[in-house]
Parts: structure tokens; sequence; C-alpha cells
């Protein structure tokens, strides 16, 4: 079957700053738009079966050789499964080292002061807590969207998005999915050009 | 001097195997190097909370580099200090891409022959084995795997994507030492790095030295940066 929006079986608007899950099935095709273009999308995937197996960013970096996620990326897991692999990618080199925010770490970044911003880390507990999983749960997550470059002396920064408008990433599943994502709130620095804003998600059966 | 000079545990760790201890806050461990292929992966952990963890991305996050060496901190993911990376003779030989290895790394890197049938205690054992051993005498699970801290080897990016293992080893003695700002419980697991293509299954023993508690001087702490001092005053915070 052809992938037409008329066709999705699923297609809705998540606003900026807040929390989704949702479970792709195998051989589910799930598709993320950054709408209006440098919005970051953090976002953590589990074998829907056993939470404790989840995207693993080391194994999965380690294995394809690469820090970014692009075409062709299997997301590996800690039990060394592919969880999903990325097939259509209209932005690329989205993030694997970042992690996500949190009230914590912006008052660190930041400024003491910062401390009670809206964050990532507060979408992740709550959406976890709601699905009775556990903070432990929470591990490194992919940034799409995010535009996170590294020097050869090392030095990383969160700089200025590279997506566009209608920018899309698309992946299936290779196994049931659970998918937690935290369309990211942060207001201190580019990852979301200072302005956080829609996506759209959508799920296409096999 | 940050640390005390007064050794209040010394011992072996021997090759292919863990080790797990708190470093109780104002403690240093010293890590040394016994042979010229030293490798460690590292999981730790608020002694009286684990739920707060090391936070590989933070920790560059926030100090705005891929890679770290002395004067670097650990960030937990509650902005607050684990450890100060104090002195480090490899000059930088730590790494948070590369990850831990699991049963089927070892075999492709190593062969699948060196079972405990054939070599009783030198098997050759992976870093998620290792880890679950250890973690469970804690009570801890599968869950409390986290992306690791690898020491005595690195990972270059080269072209600004690609993840190369280094050829740079640390020598014989050299050692990297860490102060501890929390009670940290910290694990330990002795195998070659997972994208050691070697074929050599023969990590170094380390020789740990845990030096006694000091007080924190801020003069200690100067050349830091201005976001592993803030974390230092969460930290202390933490403490009141």
């Amino acid at each position: 079957m052809s992938k037409n929006i008329e066709n999705a079986i699923y297609n809705e608007k998540l606003p900026s700053g807040l929390p989704w899950a949702g479970v792709i099935k195998k051989g589910q095709t799930f598709r993320i738009v950054d709408l209006e273009g440098c919005q970051a999308v953090d976002t953590l995937f589990y074998n829907n079966d056993n939470y404790n197996d989840r995207y693993s960013a080391n194994d999965t970096i380690r294995e394809q050789g690469s820090i970014f996620i692009t075409t062709g990326t299997k997301l590996i897991s800690i039990d060394d499964n592919v969880l999903m692999e990325i097939t259509q990618d209209s932005c690329g080199n989205h993030d694997t080292l970042g992690g996500h925010c949190s009230a914590e770490s912006n008052s660190v970044r930041f400024g003491l002061d910062k401390k009670y911003m809206h964050s990532c880390r507060d979408n992740y507990l709550t959406i976890v807590a709601k699905l009775e999983m556990s903070p432990k749960d929470i591990t490194n997550n992919i940034n799409f969207f995010m535009n996170v470059p590294v020097r050869s002396d090392g030095h990383l920064a969160i700089v200025d998005g590279i997506s566009k408008p209608g920018d899309y990433v698309e992946m299936v599943a290779h196994m049931d999915t659970l998918v937690l994502i935290s369309n990211c709130p942060q207001l201190n620095n580019p990852c979301n050009g200072y302005n956080p804003t829609a996506i759209q998600l959508i799920i296409w059966d096999k | 001097m940050i640390r005390s000079n007064k050794v209040v545990l010394n011992e072996i760790f021997p090759s292919s195997v863990k080790w797990s201890k708190i470093i109780k806050r104002g403690q240093t461990i010293q890590l040394k190097a016994k042979g010229e292929n030293a490798s460690l992966s590292a999981m730790f952990y608020n002694a009286s909370n684990v739920t707060e963890r090391f936070n590989s991305a933070d920790t560059v996050k926030i100090q705005w580099n891929a890679f770290l060496g002395k004067e670097k901190v650990l960030f937990s993911e509650m902005g607050r200090v684990f450890f100060a990376i104090t002195e480090d003779s490899t000059d930088g030989l730590f790494d948070i891409l590369g990850g831990i290895s699991n049963e089927r790394v070892i075999k492709e890197n190593f062969g699948g022959t060196a079972t405990y049938e054939s070599c009783r205690n030198g098997y050759y054992k992976s870093d998620y084995e290792n880890f679950l051993i250890e973690l469970g005498k804690y009570g801890m699970t599968k869950k409390d795997l986290i992306p690791a801290l690898n020491l005595f080897r690195k990972v270059d990016v080269k072209d600004g994507s690609k993840l190369v293992l280094s050829d740079r080893k640390a020598k014989k003695e050299d050692f990297i030492e860490l102060t501890a700002h929390m009670d940290v419980l910290l694990v330990l697991s002795n195998t070659p790095h997972a994208m050691d293509k070697s074929g050599v299954y023969e990590p170094s023993d380390i020789e740990i030295t845990i030096f006694d508690a000091v007080e924190f001087k801020d003069e200690d702490y100067k050349n830091y940066s201005d976001e592993a001092k803030r974390g230092f005053i969460n930290t202390n915070r933490y403490f009141v």
C-alpha cells in the first residue's frame, strides 16, 4: 500500500512542550514531521514486550560506526535487538549525544535560577509514571532534528538546527516498539530556535 | 594536592572480571594500569539513591566536549558531580561513545572458543555479563545498565561523525584519579573495549588505591569550568 496521509492509521499534531507515547507494531511505519523546522524531538524506544530491553545509544552508534542517525540506521537495544530502522530522512544528522534537558542540568548549564523551567525529563518522568514504567527506564535518547556537530578535538555544541519546515524522518518497526517523545520545551539554547513548535506524528500499517 | 596521601585501600583488580565499591565523598580512587593493554568500563550511581546515576549525555553537553580528561567532572542526571577527574597521566584516555561489550561483540572480536569449559576462569567475559552480575549484588537489574564511561581507551570522531577506536593506549603505570564529591557506588568491568578488533583478549590488571577523604577547598577547583562549579554548588546543597 502506498503511503498517503489518507490511509494513515494515526495522524495527529503534537504541540510543543508535550510528551507522547505510542506503540509502533512490527512492520508499521512511523513518521515524525518537523512542521515549522528547527524543533528538537527527544525520543526513546523500548521493546514493547519488555521495557528493560530499550534503545541503546552506544550500541546503535558503535554498530553503525557513526554518531548520527539517518536513513539506514538500525536502532539497537541493550539486548542487541533491532527495534526500528530509519527508512527515510529529509534532514540528516539527527543527534545521539546530547540527551534530554532537565531542571537540574538546566541549572548547571544556564544558571542556578533556570531550575524551574519545563523540561524533557519532566515530560519523560510524567509519561513513565502514567505507563507504570520506572524512572530507571529513561536513558540517553535520540534528538531528531537537533544539530550537535562534534569536532576532531571533541568540541561539541548544540547549534542552530538544520531542519526546514516540513522535514521528516521515517522509520519501520522491526519489532513491536513503544516510542516515547518529549517535544522539547527548551528555551535556553538554539536546539529549537528558542521557539519550540509543534510536530506531526503519522503511523501507517504495513 | 587535592587528595590525601593516606591510603585506605590498595588491591589488584585482575583482568576480565568485575569490581564494585562505594567511594565516599571526599575520597579519591586511583586506577593504575599494570600492563600495556588497560581497558575499563564504569557505571556509577548515588550510593544512597541509585536512581540517580551517571549521565554521559549531560556530562559531555554541559562541558561542551565529547572527550574527557583532567579537570572535567562526571555529572549525575541530577546536575550534581559524582567525580572530578583530578589526575590523568593518560592525557585523555576516556570514552563515552563506544559503550560496553556483550556476548556477540566478544565472539565477533575474539572468537567463541574461550569458554569456561575450555579455559576455566580465563574465559572471555563481556561487560554486559560483568555488569549484570555485579549490579545484582546491590539488588539492581538490567534497568540499571546505563551508558558507560570507558577508561584507558578513547574513541575518536573522524570527519565530524565516524567513530574510530584510537590506537593510543595507556602505558604501564599510567593512572587516573577520580575524586568523589558524593558517596558513589562505582561498578567496574575489566574487559577489552567493545571496539577492540585486535583479537587479543588480555586486558591489563589494574591497581586500585583509595585515598582517605579530604575537605574540599575552592582553590583546588579554581581551574574548573563555571558549569562544573555550579555542579559543585548543587552537590554541596544536597549534603546540607
